[in-house]
């Protein structure tokens, strides 16, 4: 794969947890949090990766920006493993990769003006003079549609809406060229969800941004991504084009996580009955079952799915699942 | 009409902020409600709006400094306003139960499952220890829990999100009410176990014959469950209607921001934009003099900026609370010519 045109690639990354008990805190168990996922992101393109809690999303979005330490495996931005780099040297890549919180409340220092939260990335990257800076976070201010005469004021004086707008420009503020955003507008309501979403595209198409987008909400998703990668615990089971994948799923995990979302609209009510597509509820990621890691719960499971693991393959299209019904259909 | 089982006439409630005293944040303005045995209201809006206080308000267990100022609710024909203690608790849990979406917050983490649901069994069917027990694992069952009688003597901490939301529906149909309150019942779960529990809650509905009252503020949790849709906004139910008339032709200007403000799905392109709302919800301490969505509505005229608009029958058994209907002008034109 060629560099110049991915802004990042991922390898075989794998993030475990250790379950520490007793005096001397031994390694009881491990909490196999990431299990060897990879996947590319092109520039300018939205990769979304999602699933429900526990499958590992936020994880590998703060393992790709070393915001925690992989256990194993290879991120790639720009063509330089991140990987291998010292403090300074990651330093340095942390000024194009950026990242947008889930909550607007948390993520902001309550004690700093929103003028200086913005700026506060080019304070610490010594970027510009004081008027510079000023001027640059002004423009950072308007360029997420607040007004930057309130830049004066603190946090608790905003809405939900306006602090992720908010989080939003201070993670523009080195002109990054990929940013994950964690689940950036879940905590929001849909009227202020719209908003945020418009103006994360609209950030996208003007800057070239390039973004890893981690959601649960799958109608979300399918509006602001150009590909998804379908998560369960750990693993990607199925990635494919958005379009691809949402009118033709082909692992059951996506497909019962498709028929799952309730429609705003009371005339397409779900034929098929949920119970039929799943059963019980995930199994914990610290006792992870043999073979794949869905049949427990997985309605068309056959005798191999217990004890041999499907491998990731290539459908066509882009379209990638991990199921021995889609990879070898004719031997079951 | 069918006899209501549950009627809400002109019901406010308020709460008194500690920052800023004599000027009290009001939760709910002036709501009218019915619910008529078996039937699913669904109740949405956006945070602060007031939906889960008129839930608290319904049983009487609004939290103080928050109290109820004004109106009646009709339950079986009586006013619970002016019933004692003893006697509302006699219908809370037993008639009317309530579930709401911290399942865990919910359940005593010294008590097993088996004993949560044996609870109300004990208390308002006076059944004793043994036999509340043994009927507490058939409730299990109903829930559709897999091995009720080992998963009775389970500890919540035992359990799944999904697995405890299910014992608090046991314990809630426990007593077979006749109204089931479900505030947010699944906004803490994931996607799938939601719909695995919104479909419990549509099969114990109909083979109980259970009125619900389901708050979301997931259009689609509503439009999938509800029979009938009230849309509140700042305290106020500004639209309500059946659930195919509501969603098909929304007649509020805020439900149509609402809706419009959800990605749908099967869309073109994925990159469209989408509508939302402008603005954000006003300050529930300093409401404007008129109708209250009227600093972000696109429609909106001098009429709103004077008086609150009142509920009407815009269409048949659609109602809705907006200048932009000449019934609901000509009706504030009425009053005001009555008041000369």
């Amino acid at each position: 794969m060629s560099s110049a045109v991915n802004v990042l690639e991922v390898r075989d990354l794998v993030k475990r947890f250790p379950i520490r008990r007793g005096v001397l805190r031994r390694t009881v168990a491990q909490i196999h949090a990431v299990d060897g996922v990879s996947f590319a992101i092109r520039s300018g393109e939205t990769l979304s990766l999602v699933g429900e809690s526990g499958s590992g999303k936020t994880t590998t979005g703060r393992c790709v920006l070393r915001l925690l330490e992989p256990t194993s495996g290879e991120v790639r931005f720009q063509g330089e493993d991140l990987l291998a780099l010292d403090r300074r040297s990651l330093r340095r890549i942390r000024r194009k990769a950026q990242v947008i919180f889930q909550d607007p409340y948390g993520s902001l220092n309550p004690r700093m003006t929103v003028g200086a939260i913005v700026a506060e990335p080019l304070v610490i990257h010594r970027v510009g003079s004081r008027r510079e800076r000023a001027e640059r976070m002004e423009e950072l201010l308007r360029l997420v549609g607040i007004d930057p005469k309130v830049s004066r004021r603190y946090p608790r004086e905003f809405s939900g809406g306006q602090r992720q707008r908010i989080g939003i420009a201070r993670a523009l503020a080195l002109d990054p060229s990929f940013i994950v955003a964690d689940e950036p507008v879940s905590s929001l309501d849909v009227s202020i969800q719209a908003q945020i979403l418009n103006l994360l595209v609209e950030l996208q198409e003007k800057l070239r941004l390039s973004y890893l987008f981690i959601a649960h909400d799958l109608r979300i998703v399918e509006h602001i991504s150009d590909r998804v990668a379908v998560m369960y615990l750990g693993k990607i089971v199925e990635t494919a084009p958005t379009a691809g994948l949402y009118r033709t799923p082909l692992h059951p995990y996506t497909q019962a996580l498709l028929t799952s979302v309730p429609e705003p609209d009371p005339q397409s009510k779900k034929p098929i009955s949920l119970d039929a597509l799943l059963r019980s509820d995930a199994p914990s990621p610290s006792h992870l079952p043999s073979g794949c890691r869905f049949h427990p719960r997985c309605p068309v499971v056959v005798e191999r799915c217990r004890s041999e693991e499907p491998p990731l393959v290539d459908v066509g299209d882009g379209h990638f699942a991990a199921c021995h019904l889609v990879s070898a259909p004719g031997i079951i | 009409m069918s006899e209501a089982l549950l009627e809400v006439r002109g019901l406010s409630a308020q709460f008194d902020g500690p920052e800023r005293p004599g000027q009290p944040v009001r939760a709910v303005e002036d709501v009218h409600l019915r619910i008529a045995p078996g039937e699913t209201v669904g109740l949405v809006g956006e945070s602060g709006c007031g939906k889960s206080t008129l839930a608290h308000c319904l049983l009487r267990l609004v939290p103080p400094p928050g109290r109820i100022v004004k109106g009646e609710i009709l339950w079986k024909g009586r006013d619970l306003l002016g019933l004692s203690e003893k006697a509302i608790r006699r219908i809370r849990g037993k008639e009317i139960a309530l579930i709401f979406q911290e399942a865990s917050a919910a359940l005593n983490p010294v008590l097993t499952v088996g004993q949560h649901v044996a609870e109300p069994l004990r208390v308002h069917q006076g059944m004793s220890r043994r036999e509340a027990l043994k009927e507490s694992v058939e409730l299990l069952r109903a829930v559709r829990i897999p091995d009720p009688a080992l998963r009775a003597r389970d500890y919540p901490h035992q359990m799944s999100g999904g697995m405890k939301q299910r014992v608090l529906i046991a314990m809630a149909i426990a007593c077979s009410p006749d109204l089931l309150i479900a505030d947010e019942p699944t906004s803490a779960l994931d996607v799938t176990v939601q719909a695995q529990i919104l479909e419990l809650i549509g099969h114990l509905k109909e083979r109980f014959r259970l009125a619900v009252l389901l708050i979301s503020h997931d259009l689609g949790v509503v439009a999938q469950n509800a029979d009938r849709v009230a849309v509140m906004y700042a305290g106020r139910i500004v639209e309500e209607a059946p659930v195919d008339s509501i969603f098909r032709d929304p007649k509020h200007p805020y439900t149509t921001g609402l809706l419009r403000s959800l990605p749908r799905r099967n869309e073109a392109s994925g990159k469209t934009t989408l509508e939302g709302i402008p603005g954000a919800v006003p300050d529930l301490t300093d409401l404007p003099a008129g109708c209250a969505f009227a600093p972000r509505c696109r429609l909106e005229f001098d009429a709103c900026r004077e008086a609150v608009p009142p509920l009407g029958e815009v269409s048949p058994r659609h109602f809705a609370a907006c200048y932009a209907y000449p019934e609901i002008l000509s009706a504030i034109g009425e009053r005001e010519h009555r008041a000369r």
